[in-house]
């Protein structure tokens, strides 16, 4: 029997997705805002919109849109599959630069980021042999550690709040505001994680396939309020400084005992190598979906090529992205960013739920009846 | 030629019988053979010195033999009658090879054999010496019953039984070890336990490729799905008490003739941190207990590395008063801090395994000598801070509350020693995720190590977050096999 991961624990790995990365995101690729009641709630409903179409067709079709893609149409599954990939990848590279920057800003300026990068990538490569189950195990771990990260830090910290920071929604005008909601969107790995990984959950004890759903209607909401109160949080803390300061959440632990800074920047490594694992094992699957050749050497050696020519590509682009960071290079790479978003989480599902359910793909072999 | 004769069918002579077991033992000098007549025939009685008792053997065996007084039996009337009607033995066998003969005479059966028959009649009657129930050495208890495992596997089947007067308990015995010719037998509760994995275990038990068993950690690999990993999939108990109550929950238990502790499986990793007091104590001490000691496994297995790591990388984390004190007595000192902690774990280890094999008195004598002495001495000579030694005897203290997991926690201790000298807190973090990620991939036979945390059951909480009362214990059963969260 194939994979299969519950939907609590599918909702988990998104959560630790999500709430973690916080923790390591780079400050110069990310803004900070003061405004985050409108930011949060209005950004999870139109992510829970972008979901929609993915929890609609892998209701419908019991696996994920990509596999049913890719079983009907060789081609279209190989477009579909390509761009995931290319996302997936992207956020790799991202991510490590991420935890590159956040482990040589925080605990370890000196540390080589030579030898940063291959210990994270020989961990990353022995997660890759674990699997995704073991990962979805382990990020029901994670989530109440944090949680216990949060109550030390609200403790330790609840006389230095000043709640006269807090600001109304749209203070900073709906310009601002606006563009912050949609950096927010796009910054959005986990949708791409969910299209992949919609296909394996099941329901629980009755193994109902098909309602992952229920994943991103516990995700969402739980992400949203944790991010609601950790903005909060920040805001009253920090107030206007929030803009000016690297790692937020990493500067709170400074006002807090030594012990909740160590338990911080490990947490936030832990789930960004968890981040980076996921994506990886997404890609993986991602071309096992599209690609059915059963001899692994042949597998291999398509997968090599295709990462080969996607890496290329990237490097290019990313190098340019963390170099320049002018105007030109954002806008660029967020235009970039959501016309990949828009294709993965509205026009692969409805092309999933579209496409003729009879067809076959040309040379597809059909097993003889027992 | 030995193999030739073990496959061969008994001769109706008994004297190239007697030759054919002679050539097979090697002439050994535990063979016991006794000739007599009886109803006119000649038969012999064929004994290993040592396996059986001499009671057993004037009473069951030689007085009813004495008292045949019909003279005009065949020999094959003589063996039907000692077979049904004169020994009454509760274990009785016809072996019919000499492998089957010899076998009954290595497990302390009394064989007869008569001139004129070609088969045999072998007769119960072991009496070997054997160690007696005794208390638990290895998990002592307070409260709890004190009896443990011996080295005899029908004695300890005979002590589950004792708790568990249920016919639905199952125990079969097989022959494991191609020449060791070891018992090994496999108990549960037919409608807990899984009949797949009873299956599995039974299959896995009768393929074991070893020749000789000579103790039940032998096999262990063997039954285990991943064999390289630090942390065991079979858990091991001498308490006849823990296993009955491990078998209500639909484990399969495996119990191998000379070692006095029983395997059961599947195993989670939360029940290292369980004790058969746990259930007749307070159950709020008893949860307090419980998390006291999933603490000390974190503070046993993390505290050195983190010392190691902040001292020597983030120092600014270390309070002032604390930060001041490490730098004052690490000033005078030949080695850095991770040198130092590595080397006196070694001493540590070093102490502990000189004191656990040794006799009590000697063995107190050793930890006295390393601990007070030792620990002192190093202190006052300048080769270990005061602060490290602390460190170092709070992880070690903390290492015997769940002592299960001791092996594993050793080597983690010291892979994150090593972790923390070499990347630091970085290093931490990565280790503590490749530790959770391994523990996590790990199942055994269908059930995960980490239920039911994750996959997460709530039901079982009530003995995992929480110890409820037997009031609240006695609503539901939670099984093993209830635990696998459909995730396969």
């Amino acid at each position: 029997m194939s994979v299969r991961i519950s939907n609590y624990q599918l909702a988990s790995l998104l959560a630790v997705s999500a709430i973690f990365s916080e923790t390591t995101c780079n400050p110069y690729a990310y803004t900070y805002s003061m405004d985050w009641v409108f930011r949060l709630l209005f950004g999870a409903a139109i992510i829970l919109l972008l979901y929609a179409p993915h929890m609609i067709a892998s209701g419908k079709l019991k696996i994920s849109p990509l596999e049913y893609i890719s079983g009907k149409s060789r081609v279209a599954g190989w477009i579909f599959g390509i761009i995931i990939i290319a996302r997936l990848i992207y956020t790799v590279l991202r991510l490590t630069s991420e935890l590159e920057f956040y482990v040589t800003n925080t605990i370890m300026p000196y540390f080589s980021f030579v030898a940063l990068l291959v210990t994270s990538f020989a961990v990353i490569l022995y997660a890759l042999s674990k699997g995704i189950q073991a990962i979805a195990r382990l990020a029901p771990i994670l989530v109440p550690i944090y949680i216990v990260l949060l109550v030390i830090f609200v403790i330790s910290t609840r006389d230095k709040t000043h709640f006269v920071n807090l600001y109304s929604p749209l203070a900073d005008g709906i310009f601002h505001s606006g563009k912050d909601l949609l950096q927010n969107i796009i910054k959005n790995d986990e949708i791409f994680f969910y299209a992949v990984l919609c296909g394996i959950t099941h329901g629980g004890k009755n193994n109902d396939d098909g309602k992952s759903y229920k994943s991103v209607l516990m995700y969402v909401p739980f992400v949203t309020l944790i991010s609601m109160f950790v903005y909060a949080f920040y805001v009253v803390i920090l107030g206007r400084f929030l803009n000016n300061v690297a790692y937020p959440f990493y500067t709170i632990a400074g006002f807090t005992d030594s012990t909740a800074i160590c338990m911080d920047v490990a947490i936030g490594m832990i789930a960004g190598v968890t981040k980076i694992s996921v994506a990886f094992i997404c890609a993986g699957m991602a071309v096992d979906s599209f690609i059915k050749r059963k001899d692994p050497i042949v597998k291999g050696l398509t997968v090599g090529k295709l990462t080969a020519m996607i890496l290329a590509v990237l490097a290019a682009v990313t190098s340019v992205f963390f170099i320049s960071r002018n105007n030109l290079i954002i806008v660029s790479d967020t235009v970039y960013s959501a016309a990949i978003m828009a294709v993965v989480t509205i026009v692969m599902p409805l092309t999933a739920l579209i496409i003729p359910k009879g067809g076959k793909p040309k040379n597809e072999k059909t097993a003889p009846a027992a | 030629m030995e193999n030739e004769i073990l496959n061969r069918n008994l001769s109706p002579d008994l004297k190239t019988n007697l030759v054919n077991i002679r050539t097979v033992l090697n002439n050994t000098s535990d063979l016991v053979v006794k000739y007599a007549k009886a109803a006119g025939c000649d038969i012999c009685v064929i004994t290993c010195d040592g396996m059986v008792s001499s009671a057993t053997m004037a009473n069951l065996i030689y007085r009813p033999l004495m008292a045949i007084r019909d003279a005009g039996l065949t020999p094959e009337q003589l063996m039907n009658s000692l077979q049904n009607d004169l020994l009454a033995a509760i274990e009785q066998n016809q072996p019919k090879t000499y492998g089957e003969l010899i076998l009954a005479f290595m497990s302390g059966f009394a064989v007869i054999l008569a001139d004129g028959v070609n088969y045999a009649v072998a007769i119960g009657a072991q009496g070997f010496k054997s160690r007696a129930v005794e208390k638990s050495s290895s998990h002592n208890n307070l409260r709890s019953s004190g009896e443990s495992f011996t080295e005899v596997i029908r004695t300890n089947i005979s002590l589950v039984r004792r708790r568990l007067k249920s016919p639905t308990f199952v125990s079969k015995i097989y022959k494991i070890g191609e020449r060791s010719n070891t018992d090994a037998a496999i108990c549960y509760i037919s409608d807990k336990a899984s009949p797949e994995t009873v299956k599995a275990i039974e299959e896995r038990l009768q393929n074991i490729p070893l020749n000789t068993i000579l103790e039940g950690g032998y096999i262990e690999p063997f039954l285990q799905e991943e064999s390289n990993t630090l942390f065991s999939q079979i858990a091991v108990t001498d308490r006849p008490d823990k296993l009955a109550a491990k078998l209500y929950d639909g484990r399969v238990a495996v119990l191998v003739d000379g070692t006095p502790f029983a395997m059961y499986l599947p195993t989670l990793f939360s029940e290292n941190f369980q004790t058969m007091d746990d259930y007749s104590g307070l159950p709020v001490y008893t949860t307090f207990i419980r998390w006291l000691k999933y603490l000390a496994f974190f503070v046993t297995v993390a505290l050195p590395g983190y010392y190691v790591a902040v001292a020597n990388y983030n120092p600014e984390f270390l309070p002032p008063a604390v930060l001041f004190n490490i730098v004052s007595s690490e000033q005078s000192l030949p080695f850095n801090i991770f040198t130092e902690c590595i080397v006196i774990h070694i001493i540590f280890e070093i102490m502990r395994e000189a004191g656990l094999r040794l006799p009590a008195a000697i063995g107190h004598t050793v930890n006295i000598v390393g601990g007070l002495v030792l620990g002192d001495i190093v202190i006052k000579v300048g080769l270990v801070s005061a602060p490290l030694v602390l460190i170092v005897a709070l992880g070690a203290i903390s290492s015997f509350i769940v002592p299960d997991l001791y092996p594993a926690i050793t080597i983690t201790r010291f892979a994150y020693i090593l972790a923390g000298g070499f990347f630091g807190l970085y290093g931490l973090s990565v280790l503590t995720f490749m530790l959770l990620t391994k523990v996590c991939s790990m199942s055994c036979y269908g059930v995960p190590y980490t239920a039911p945390i994750t996959p997460f059951t709530f039901k079982a909480m009530r003995d995992w977050a929480v110890r409820l009362s037997w009031r609240g214990m006695a609503k539901s059963d939670v099984n093993i096999n209830e635990l696998t969260g459909v995730e396969k």
